[in-house]
């Protein structure tokens, strides 16, 4: 019922379905032309429609006035200004860009990559060719969006300094907690050496590296993660630091639909979907204009109620700017067995390839989950990826939420490929 | 705009929020800053012995009777009066209600870190707790002897007391530094961490095979029902970390001066405390000890102290990890050297010569033997659909040194019996699977970590007969040494409410194939009460048909437990 009533409001919108045959010209545009810095957003997604936006910059939606912008959000984003005082504060489009490095990458390495549909074999990997840079400028399909949101521009390594905090509708604030996470890119690097690959990592077939671990509150305290994606579309592989065992263990991953830390995140819902594209059925249902918090500005800071308004009800809304984006709207069901959501309906930003808004629907069909993030510009944009701004994960049926906004961000910092080792999360933990 | 590559600055980009960000109170600066981090908890905890299920919730009872022979069964005895033959105890349950434990703890940790190769870290814990009944029953190191025209009521009473107390004395109110270390990155690859500290080796959950670093001190609860962090007993080490990323792997030598006092560096006997202590044992000696001198190894620079070791460890490919390890160390348990009878004396004190007294031993020795350990450990995951992890994990004790049975064994001599202990090769394995599992009717939103455990002790070269005067532990001397033992381990826990209730099953089982099985079951169901509070509510149940064997011991200690911690 609520998948119907999203394509119907594609549909409405007049936005047709990608057609394949328009699809094919577009890519031999974008093979023809040199993308830059400029023309990113036209020559790799599409120019958003500003005239369907009627009202003015700085203007606030809220349930008095959505009706202003029916058609520019998403069936559950409506309902969240409906139904939970979401506010959204209307700022101009701003477009977005990669470093230059990853767009020269895009130029080098156009028309290389290809990929298919594994079917049921959803181990296998469904790709080849795909080298630095985002791997398909006007993608064709679903697939092919979804390889783009996995491959997009998040510069080389990046660190971080966030806080999760759970809040519930009836309650308001259940607790927090206070991490680090550092993560590497180890393979298709543009920005910073040694580019494309690290070698130590080539022979594992890596694709990232990550280390996390807890800096609050004490019973947390030291309770660390290191972990490793692949190119191919297995699970996850690491280890954990268990303070309270003063040990590392080696740990198979949630990967499969697991919740991440007792929060409303599963782990792919991690930056929108951290998956892999061979674990969903995509379709591309249309590409449109509609309004997402990107160049949310939400700022860095500890003081968590700057961005999520904590203090009133629903005590989840993101306190962040709006503006009219191109979206491609993707519509993932799943392959894995007993997954626990029956379908996902992405929102992928059609200049940054990110995931900024997800709608996840469980087994009956029905709106379950909302997962909302949104960065803001870069400092540096030549060089540096956005800065993130937040993420939310909101149960609707539960009436609950985890948010995540960071305090510190650095990246393109040269992170040493050996803090990513056993040894170091080891005299991290303490 | 113009395209051109421009490399980001040397220091990385920093996209912090100037005006938001503070480094004064250091939390919130990368930790590659000075900074300098305080966090404290504090915990109560309470507990009863309440009978469960396996006892058909009716109490067992505390008998002990004048034995002579294998079947003739005299009068009640009580063994404070009479700790050895011919007073046998048949059981030694707690009244129901009887306080299991009530204690507090207020632990602080502190890191500074100073620079990115410079940081110290410390841990100080205060504990306080109360008295237990129990506590009457702990077999202390001094046995207080009978004054003259005193009462068996009064001596009884009195050797109660003096247990209570000194249990109180020693072990139940603390206040200590428990680790102060200072780790110092000299190298990328080389790392110094020197000071007072826990060091773990070793895979497996509920098995200290490989964990052999630090002694263990469970006197204030079940060993198993509380975190290893907690009992380890830190020590003064130094330990050198050499990272060896091409082998992804570390090499990390150990070497531990033993200047720690010396009574902390083995684990503290069972015997010496009460609510969760070894029981009076049900074939005592034929002597009763006057006083226990445990020859602790430690205490002073000296090499006979000293112990040091090393493990390798490393990751072969992406899915598989494993681990070399030596240690030489001490025996963490005591054993038996020579009772010292005690010498008679004449009405004007004077020692008679050659004249003692075999009821009494005025002195026991107990050594910790050296000991050498070897083993190592192997990780294994399976990808879906087994999405599971293996585990192993092995050491070999080639010279682990067992007592011989106190009633019957040694060598008499006039003025006392000299024991020989023998050393036997021993040989322990784990093996363990690990798996996450959505289990989606009892819980649709979070998986369930499902532990299964494994453990086999071998002694190798164990005689049935030669070897029958050797015992598990010294003075229950009809627990013979099992050539095999065999332990299972079943641990579940999931989280409801997004972390705000975790219950946490454990289930311990030990098959005996020479005398009667043991276990316990343990459900722990873990509140999060907003950031700062956690409440947990925990019973457990333990089976044995054995009271004097393995988790017999413990058969009569159901308990109902709970506590609640703050965090600061």
């Amino acid at each position: 019922m609520f998948r119907r009533k999203f394509l119907k409001a594609s549909a409405l919108a007049g936005v047709g379905l990608t057609a394949l045959g328009v699809g094919s010209v577009l890519s031999v545009r974008a093979q023809d032309a040199k993308i830059t810095a400029d023309n990113w957003g036209e020559m790799v997604g599409f120019k958003p429609d500003l005239s369907v936006l009627k009202v003015p910059a700085g203007t606030v939606i809220t349930k008095a006035n959505v009706d202003q912008v029916k058609g520019l959000l998403a069936p559950g984003l409506e309902k969240l200004v409906r139904k939970y005082e979401l506010k959204l504060t209307i700022t101009d489009y701003a477009p977005v860009h990669p470093s230059l490095a990853y767009i020269k990458a895009t130029n080098d390495n156009l028309g290389k990559a290809k990929v298919w549909d594994v079917g049921k074999d959803y181990r296998k990997p469904g790709w080849t060719g795909i080298a630095a840079g985002l791997p398909f400028p006007k993608p064709k399909d679903g697939l092919q969006v979804a390889y783009n949101f996995l491959n997009t521009y998040t510069g080389d390594d990046a660190d971080r300094l966030y806080d999760v905090t759970w809040v519930s509708a009836k309650s308001g604030v259940e607790t927090t907690e206070y991490w680090h996470w550092m993560t590497m890119k180890t393979v298709n690097r543009t920005d910073i050496d040694p580019r494309p690959g690290i070698d130590q990592f080539a022979s594992e077939r890596t694709r990232s590296a990550s280390l996390t671990f807890a800096l609050e509150p004490y019973d947390k305290q030291g309770f660390g993660a290191l972990y490793f994606s692949s190119l191919d579309p297995v699970d996850l592989t690491g280890h954990v630091y268990v303070p309270a065992m003063r040990r590392v263990l080696r740990q198979s991953f949630g990967t499969r639909g697991d919740s991440w830390n007792a929060t409303d995140f599963l782990f792919e819902d991690v930056g929108g979907y951290l998956g892999a594209a061979e674990w969903m059925n995509w379709k591309l249902v249309g590409q449109k204009t509609m309004l997402l918090p990107l160049n949310s500005g939400a700022k860095l800071t500890k003081d968590v109620k700057s961005v999520i308004d904590l203090d009133k009800w629903p005590h989840w809304n993101p306190k962040v700017n709006w503006q009219a984006r191109p979206v491609y709207v993707l519509e993932a069901t799943p392959k894995i067995p007993d997954y626990p959501y029956s379908k996902m309906l992405l929102l992928v930003d059609a200049e940054t390839y990110t995931v900024v808004y997800k709608e996840a629907l469980d087994k009956k069909g029905e709106l379950w989950k909302i997962i909302l993030s949104g960065g803001t510009q870069s400092p540096d944009a030549k060089t540096r990826p956005m800065v993130p701004g937040f993420g939310i994960a909101l149960d609707l049926q539960a009436e609950h939420a985890t948010t995540v906004t960071f305090r510190k961000f650095t990246a393109n910092q040269k992170l040493d490929p050996n803090t990513f080792t056993v040894s170091n999360l080891k005299k991290r933990g303490h | 705009m113009e395209e051109s590559e421009s490399a980001p600055s040397d220091d990385g980009s920093s996209y912090e929020d100037d005006s938001d960000h503070d480094d004064s109170d250091g939390d919130d600066g990368p930790p590659d800053e000075s900074s300098f981090t305080v966090n404290a908890m504090m915990k109560l905890q309470g507990g009863l012995f309440a009978p469960l299920a396996s006892s058909g919730f009716k109490p067992h009872e505390n008998r002990a009777f004048i034995e002579s022979g294998a079947s003739f069964q005299g009068p009640p005895c009580d063994p404070i009066v009479t700790p050895g033959k011919p007073c046998s105890p048949m059981d030694h349950a707690m009244d129901p209600g009887t306080p299991s434990i009530s204690r507090a703890t207020l632990q602080i940790e502190a890191h500074w870190d100073f620079t990115r190769k410079l940081s110290l870290h410390t841990i100080i814990r205060g504990a306080r707790m109360g008295s237990t009944a129990a506590d009457e029953r702990a077999q202390v190191p001094t046995l207080l002897p009978r004054r003259a025209g005193e009462t068996d009521e009064d001596l009884s009473q009195r050797r109660r007391d003096y247990a209570r107390n000194w249990v109180k004395k020693n072990y139940y109110d603390r206040f200590e530094l428990r680790e102060f270390y200072l780790d110092y990155l000299p190298l990328d690859w080389l790392t110094f961490r020197v000071g007072r500290q826990q060091l773990a080796w070793g895979e497996t959950g509920q098995f200290r095979m490989l964990d052999v670093v630090n002694p263990i001190d469970s006197s204030w609860r079940f060993g198993a029902l509380e975190s290893f962090e907690d009992q380890r007993i830190p020590l003064w080490m130094w330990l050198t970390t050499i990272d060896v990323n091409k082998l992804s792997g570390a090499l990390e030598l150990l070497w531990i001066p033993g200047i720690d006092r010396a009574r902390d560096m083995v684990s503290v006997p069972l015997s010496n405390f009460g609510a969760w202590g070894a029981p009076y044992s049900n074939q005592p000696g034929t002597y009763q000890i006057l006083y226990k001198d445990f020859k602790y190894p430690g205490g002073e620079l000296n090499g006979k102290y000293m112990r040091g070791g090393f493990r390798w460890k490393a990751d072969a490919g992406d899915h598989a990890s494993y681990s070399l390890v030596y240690f030489y160390t001490h025996m963490q348990s005591p054993v038996l050297q020579r009772a010292n009878y005690l010498q008679r004396v004449t009405s004007d004190g004077v020692p008679i010569p050659d004249n003692y007294d075999s009821n009494y031993a005025q002195s026991a020795e107990f050594s910790f033997p050296r000991q050498h350990i070897v083993g190592g450990s192997f990780e294994y995951v399976l990808d879906d659909p087994f999405g599971m992890t293996l585990r192993f994990e092995g050491a070999f004790e080639p010279n682990r040194t067992y007592s011989q049975r106190t009633d019957t064994s040694g060598l008499g001599q006039i003025d006392g019996i000299s024991y020989e202990p023998r050393t036997k090769p021993v040989v322990n394995y784990a093996l363990v699977i690990q798996r996450p599992t959505m289990i989606r009717f009892l819980n649709p939103t979070q998986n369930f970590l499902l532990v299964a455990q494994f453990m086999h002790t071998a002694v190798t070269d164990l005689d049935r007969v030669r070897d029958s005067d050797l015992v598990q532990v010294v003075g229950y001397n009809d627990w013979r040494i099992n050539k095999n033992s065999y332990t299972l381990v079943f641990f579940a826990t999931t989280n409801y409410m997004r972390g705000i209730i975790t219950p946490r099953l454990t289930a311990v089982y030990m098959p005996s194939p020479y005398y009667k099985d043991s276990g316990f079951v343990s459900l722990d169901v873990g509140f999060r009460i907003g950031p700062h509070y956690r409440l947990n509510v925990t019973v457990t149940d333990f089976v044995g048909k054995n009271p004097y064997r393995d988790l017999g011991f413990f058969r009569d200690r159901d308990e109902v437990h709970g506590s609640l911690t703050v965090l600061f």
